[in-house]
């Protein structure tokens, strides 16, 4: 890969009614956050269809996190739950169209949560980085 | 400009260059007023915008044209001078955009992504001022009361005769036994309320606002009827057990709802069968607190118990109740009337019945049939920590509440979703107090999760500002259905129909497609996330916004 910046870059699909929030807080009071981190808000997670998960990489994102409400706290009842079913399939497919499967990462995250968001996205960055490194190293 | 529009968007033909005719349809479908400028980047459009934002009583603007970042933090402080919150101030080159994609969906997208689509009021609809109370527990009856104070026609409709179930088979702590009696004849007496009691819900068609219910008489004949909001209320009752740690429930071992029904009934203690037992156990086993109230009730019986026949009793109960909130006072009163409480492990307890026929002392009187042995620890600490073994003549046991049947039967009906526990009150918080899943449909009492006569009360109270809030004087105002079906390429798979949590779409037979009802959407796009022929889209973020959406983040040149 040769798009260095975007290889790094991480798309995290935020639920409106929460993480984007909690996101958002986490910039706004300055939290540790990994710069490569980009937002797209959401109705609710469980709208995010794999099809825009495979666009976000496809886009050249090394990333993407769905970031939704926490059990029994999504305003529509099931979004998280069938964001979150939706996700593990995907992930079973990501390795046969050529993207590692821990490219996808399912979260959950109360709107108050900054300080748990950063810490969630600063840990995905740090992971893709990392497996990153060891490719290079490899090659 | 309308006094009422608070949202607006600036937008640049950037010399013509640009056609705007669509995009400004779009933002103002959506109640964002929009004003023209045919270059932005010049001085005059920097006054331009100092000029709108000026005095502007806006509450957000997006400001679309193309930009150095310098000019466009110029701007973005220029609205928020004005208290136009920056927030939600954009700035987007719509010139800059790639000719494949729709300029109108990147300026939805971008208005949905700096959170500017208002959940506008799209029109308002008029509804019958007609509320259907299904059930009549002590909640329901309180909700029919007092929405017929508040002006709504209501109906009242039971499987029984109007508040038999809440009399004959719960403890008072559930049914409030004088309450329902008083709130029964109020309902009967009032001109505003339409009982239909005994009576079979057949079928409720429809939407908030317009539920269209059908219902068969006793005596054969059927009806229907329009509504514009639904109040659930058809109660708890308990589970019948058959036996009890493998003793017949019935003679000796007794639940306690009904030595309550017993008391309610001003039978007094007949459900001892005219003897008088020396010594008593009240057990409350773990599926019996799930909720307070069973206990309560069975802390109740116990007291009443030991003051009316001055009998040895005994409370058994587990670890849970003894930390829960509230338990300080009833411990308290328990031990003033003289009833030992004790911990016991319930995975220990057993009972057995004694084996030889009772012997009787006195007439009247009875010698312990029944044997409980468990492990326990006696909380005044007298008794002791230890195995126990407690003769007994009568064993009560605290009862396990299920939903009521009919409440059962109206879940299915209605597609409500149940929670863990069966009930049809919910965990999710944004359902509560008195929410379902479907709009218009709420639930009070017991029915959502056993509560007391007081808490009850509450619910109706709440019920009542809920179908306020929705039916208005009469008009319910009702948002664009934010999903859309593009019934050309639905494959009537009913994956929607099945996913949608709030049960807005169903089939149009006509059209061949599943349709959303727009009034009870709720716009979470779910059903556009799981339909697998990509036949719906959500508004603000259909599949071209989306990949707008994207590009705008890609920072596309
Ligand atoms: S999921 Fe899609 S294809 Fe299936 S019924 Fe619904 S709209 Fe039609
Ligand atoms: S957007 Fe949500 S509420 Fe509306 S029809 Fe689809 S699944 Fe149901």
């Amino acid at each position: 890969m040769t798009t260095g910046e975007l290889r790094t870059s991480v798309i995290a699909f935020c639920c409106e009614n929460s993480a984007l929030q909690a996101v958002e807080d986490a910039r706004h009071f300055g939290m540790t956050m990994p710069e490569c981190v980009q937002t797209i808000r959401v109705p609710c997670a469980g709208k995010v269809e794999e099809d825009h998960i495979l666009k976000a990489l496809e886009s050249g994102a090394a990333g993407v996190v769905l970031f939704a409400c926490h059990t029994e706290n999504c305003q529509y009842l099931q979004g998280n739950v069938r964001a979150e079913k939706r996700l593990t399939r995907l992930r079973g497919l990501l390795d046969e169209i050529g993207y590692p499967a821990d490219a996808v990462l399912y979260a959950s995250a109360a709107p108050a949560e900054a300080a748990r968001a950063a810490r969630i996205l600063r840990t995905f960055a740090d992971d893709l980085a990392s497996v990153d490194r060891e490719e290079a190293i490899e090659q | 400009m309308k006094a009422q529009q608070q949202r607006a968007a600036i937008l640049c033909s950037c010399c013509g260059q640009v056609d705007l005719t669509e995009v400004e349809e779009a933002l103002q479908s959506r109640d964002i007023f929009c004003w023209r400028h045919d270059g932005l980047c010049t001085e005059d459009g920097t006054e331009f915008i100092a000029g709108r934002m000026a005095g502007a009583n806006l509450e957000g603007v997006l400001i679309c044209a193309c930009a150095d970042e310098d000019k466009a933090r110029l701007w973005r402080r220029t609205a928020a001078a004005e208290d136009v919150q920056p927030i939600m101030t954009s700035v987007i080159g719509l010139r800059d955009l790639p000719p494949d994609v729709r300029r109108r969906e990147v300026l939805m997208a971008a208005a949905y992504q700096k959170n500017m689509l208002p959940v506008s009021v799209r029109e308002a609809v008029s509804v019958p001022q007609k509320v259907l109370v299904l059930g009549s527990s002590a909640a329901g009856l309180r909700a029919v009361i007092d929405l017929a104070e508040a002006g709504y026609d209501v109906t009242v409709a039971d499987e029984e005769e109007l508040a038999r179930r809440a009399l004959s088979h719960l403890p008072p702590d559930l049914s409030g036994h004088n309450d329902v009696c008083a709130l029964r004849d109020r309902v009967a007496e009032s001109d505003r309320v339409c009982v239909r009691a005994p009576v079979q819900v057949t079928g409720i068609e429809g939407q908030v606002g317009g539920f269209a219910a059908t219902f068969a008489h006793a005596d054969g004949h059927s009806s229907a009827d329009r509504f514009g909001a639904i109040v659930l209320a058809p109660g708890c009752e308990p589970v019948q057990r058959g036996e009890f740690l493998g003793v017949d429930v019935g003679a000796e071992v007794v639940p306690v709802s009904q030595f309550d029904d017993a008391m309610a009934r001003e039978e007094g203690l007949s459900v001892l069968a005219g003897v008088r037992p020396h010594q008593v156990a009240f057990v409350v086993p773990s599926d019996a607190t799930d909720t307070e109230v069973p206990f309560m009730s069975a802390v109740r019986a116990a007291r009443r118990t030991r003051r009316v026949l001055n009998a040895d009793v005994y409370l058994l109960c587990n670890d849970a109740k003894v930390t829960a909130s509230g338990m300080e006072r009833a411990y308290r009163d328990l031990r003033d009337d003289g009833v030992t409480v004790i911990r016991f492990d319930e995975e220990t307890l057993s009972l057995e019945e004694a084996d030889v026929p009772h012997t009787y002392t006195d007439p009247g009187e009875m010698a312990h049939p029944l044997t409980l042995r468990f492990a326990g620890e006696d909380l005044d600490g007298a008794g002791g920590a230890g195995s126990w073994e407690l003769p007994c003549d009568r064993v009560f046991v605290a009862d396990q509440l299920r939903l009521s049947r009919m409440g059962e039967r109206l879940a299915d009906l209605l597609e409500l979703r149940r929670g863990a526990d069966g009930f049809l009150g919910d965990d999710n918080i944004f359902q509560l107090p008195v929410d379902t899943n479907r709009r218009g449909i709420f639930v009070v009492g017991s029915a959502g999760r056993p509560k007391t006569a007081e808490a009850g009360r509450v619910d109706a109270a709440n019920a009542v500002l809920s179908v306020q809030d929705l039916l208005g004087g009469g008009v319910m105002t009702v948002d664009h259905a934010a999903a859309i079906v593009q019934g050309e390429k639905c494959a009537l798979c009913l994956t929607c129909i099945r996913s949608c949590p709030h049960t807005a779409i169903s089939v149009d037979e006509d059209e061949g497609a599943a349709v959303v009802h727009r009034e009870a959407c709720q716009g979470c796009g779910i059903c556009a996330g799981e339909c697998p022929a990509d036949a719906i889209q959500l508004e603000g973020y259909s599949d071209d916004s989306f990949a707008a959406a994207l590009d705008v983040l890609r920072g596309v040149q």
